[in-house]
């Protein structure tokens, strides 16, 4: 789905990702993990040319994104950070993910407006689909941000942090509903997050990034808690939780 | 949905109202009334309605570009005035008025062209002092334009100053605003440009929508944000640059009616570029026929009553808020 070859960044005269190589394949949860800085965001933000990459390769889909138009690109991945402010209504919002589908004078067809009623009712918030993004909470504008990923209607979805400053509710609502979509619609899923827990209990495969490099890619059922320590630089046991028998990892 | 419509009929109306106002009001037509129909049909058709015509595509451009210059830099202050591409068009007609004459159809389309360079110049300034860096800092660039137009104002002085008196009233009388005395050959003109120019940055309206969100979720949804910006900056200098040489910089507008049409249609540029458009329009009638009868029999240049009628509107908006 995913190959990105010895992939260098460097933005500001500063080298983040240093020669990078990774796969991620058709159909995974792969989590990337890693302390602030680490450049998380920026590979998730390269993989679709939000930000140019100086040396190295990166295939989606079989294309070189490099030669992609950004509406191919488009049509095949897409990014969701935190949303940013705006005065558009929740609905209209979803429907400019529809971009990459519409033509200059063409209107909305009646397939954009499907997906798009499609992806409320998967995220829940057709209910205030008319009511304006800043008037949301975090969570709702979350799930938002979600829809708007799904109406894009790719195969490949990179999600930047979508649970940070989530509470614990919201936190089980959104990551749950990344899991569903993942597994009913095989999507892909690339997750940048600090939450480990989550990356542990959801993901298939776990990468782990330190100073623009790759610490580990193991499946999330081998990371150990040595692993996790000595990438984050403090003390991590594992155990089990007693209801669903995943492993956790406590911060010592 | 419907609501929108309703405002739109509503707006359309407005438009029309104030359009005939603007060709009935002022001096003449009721003397001339008694001089036959004919004198009544000369003044409506080749004074009013060239006039009133000017007012609409003067106030359409300033907003429409007003509406796109607020997306593209994400700051409901933007215009092609706080921006310096209004200072870089004067600029260049400036210029164009202290050396040639203006009166021919190709002069019109030369003082332009000279309107355009300026423009051109000004974004071109703008768009590199901000460019190495990481991100596209909007703040940043609307800093940069007040410094752009200070220094163009500066150039204008300069060039009046070492012209000869006959330019300098000219000068000075078409940096003040104003939508008389254009020829039928400039109308033309500035109704090519205006026509096309609208249908073009409609063609971007998708793109504004998100442009205006923010430059990741631009990049994630497809649109390639640099070129369309170049091609977003090209077109809105070209219109502006084509009003500015006739009319003269008309400031106001382009930040006051699409904060008006945006409070009736919402963001969306779908419905915002044309409700932009027909609110300019309205405004500048309005001025146009204010500025005509206010200090009757004496007419004032209407870039004097928008920029008065536009600070104390923005002072209002600003306190509101």
């Amino acid at each position: 789905m995913i190959k990105v070859k010895n992939l260098n960044i460097s933005l500001g005269g500063l080298h983040i990702i240093k020669g990078i190589s990774f796969d991620v394949i058709e159909g995974e949860y792969l989590s990337l993990i890693g302390p602030n800085g680490a450049g998380k965001s920026t590979i998730l933000k390269s993989l679709c040319k939000i930000v140019p990459f100086t040396s190295g390769s990166v295939h989606v889909s079989g294309q070189d994104i490099t030669v992609c138009t950004g509406k191919q690109l488009a049509s095949e991945i897409t990014y969701t950070s935190q949303l940013p402010s705006n005065d558009f209504t929740v609905k209209e919002l979803i429907m400019f993910s529809r971009y990459p589908y519409l033509s200059a004078f063409s209107s909305i067809t009646e397939k954009d407006r499907i997906k798009v009623e499609e992806s409320m009712k998967i995220t829940f918030i057709s209910e205030f689909s008319s009511r304006k993004l800043n008037e949301l909470s975090s969570g709702e504008r979350q799930r938002v941000a979600v829809a708007s990923a799904l109406a894009q209607d790719t195969g490949i979805i990179l999600f930047d942090e979508p649970v940070t400053h989530l509470d614990p509710y919201y936190d089980s609502q959104i990551s749950e509903l990344i899991i569903n979509i993942k597994k009913t619609r095989n999507i892909t899923v690339v997750n940048a997050t600090h939450n480990l827990n989550n990356a542990l209990k959801y993901s298939d495969r776990i990468m782990a990034l330190k100073n623009g490099k790759i610490e580990f890619i193991k499946r999330s059922g081998e990371v150990s808690s040595e692993d996790v320590s000595s990438l984050y630089g403090v003390g991590f046991v594992s155990m089990e939780n007693p209801v669903d028998k995943k492993r956790v990892m406590i911060k010592l | 949905m419907r609501s929108f419509s309703k405002n739109f009929i509503l707006l359309a109306v407005l438009f029309l109202v104030f359009f005939v106002i603007n060709i009935a009001s002022g001096p003449g037509l009721g003397a001339a009334n008694s001089a036959g129909s004919e004198v009544v049909n000369e003044i409506i058709f080749k004074i009013r309605l060239p006039r009133a015509l000017t007012a609409v595509i003067a106030g359409g451009t300033f907003a429409l570009c007003g509406a796109v210059f607020q997306s593209l830099f994400r700051n409901p202050i933007a215009s092609p005035f706080t921006l310096g591409t209004a200072g870089g068009a004067s600029f260049g007609v400036t210029v164009f008025i202290s050396f040639f004459s203006i009166s021919s159809f190709l002069g019109t389309f030369l003082t332009s062209f000279a309107a355009f360079l300026g423009a051109l110049l000004s974004v071109t300034i703008v768009y590199f002092a901000s460019s190495g860096r990481r991100s596209f800092n909007t703040n940043y660039m609307i800093l940069t334009g007040v410094v752009i137009n200070f220094f163009f104002s500066g150039l204008i002085l300069l060039v009046q100053y070492l012209t000869d008196q006959t330019s300098v009233v000219r000068i000075t009388r078409w940096t003040m605003g104003s939508i008389d005395l254009i020829s039928l050959n400039a109308l033309l003109f500035i109704s090519a440009v205006f026509v096309s120019g609208s249908v073009l940055l409609y063609y971007f309206r998708n793109d504004l929508n998100l442009l205006s969100i923010g430059d990741d979720i631009s990049v994630s949804r497809g649109v390639d944000i640099n070129g369309t910006r170049k091609m977003l900056f090209i077109i809105s200098s070209v219109m502006i640059s084509s009003i500015v040489s006739v009319t003269g910089p008309i400031g106001f507008i382009g930040i006051i009616a699409p904060h008006i049409a945006s409070s009736f249609f919402g963001r969306n540029y779908r419905r915002l570029l044309p409700a932009s458009l027909l609110t300019g329009s309205i405004i500048l009638l309005i001025c146009d026929t204010v500025s005509r009868t206010i200090l009757y029999p004496v007419e004032l240049p209407v870039g004097i009553i928008t920029a008065i009628a536009g600070a104390l509107f923005f002072s209002v908006v600003l306190k509101k808020q």
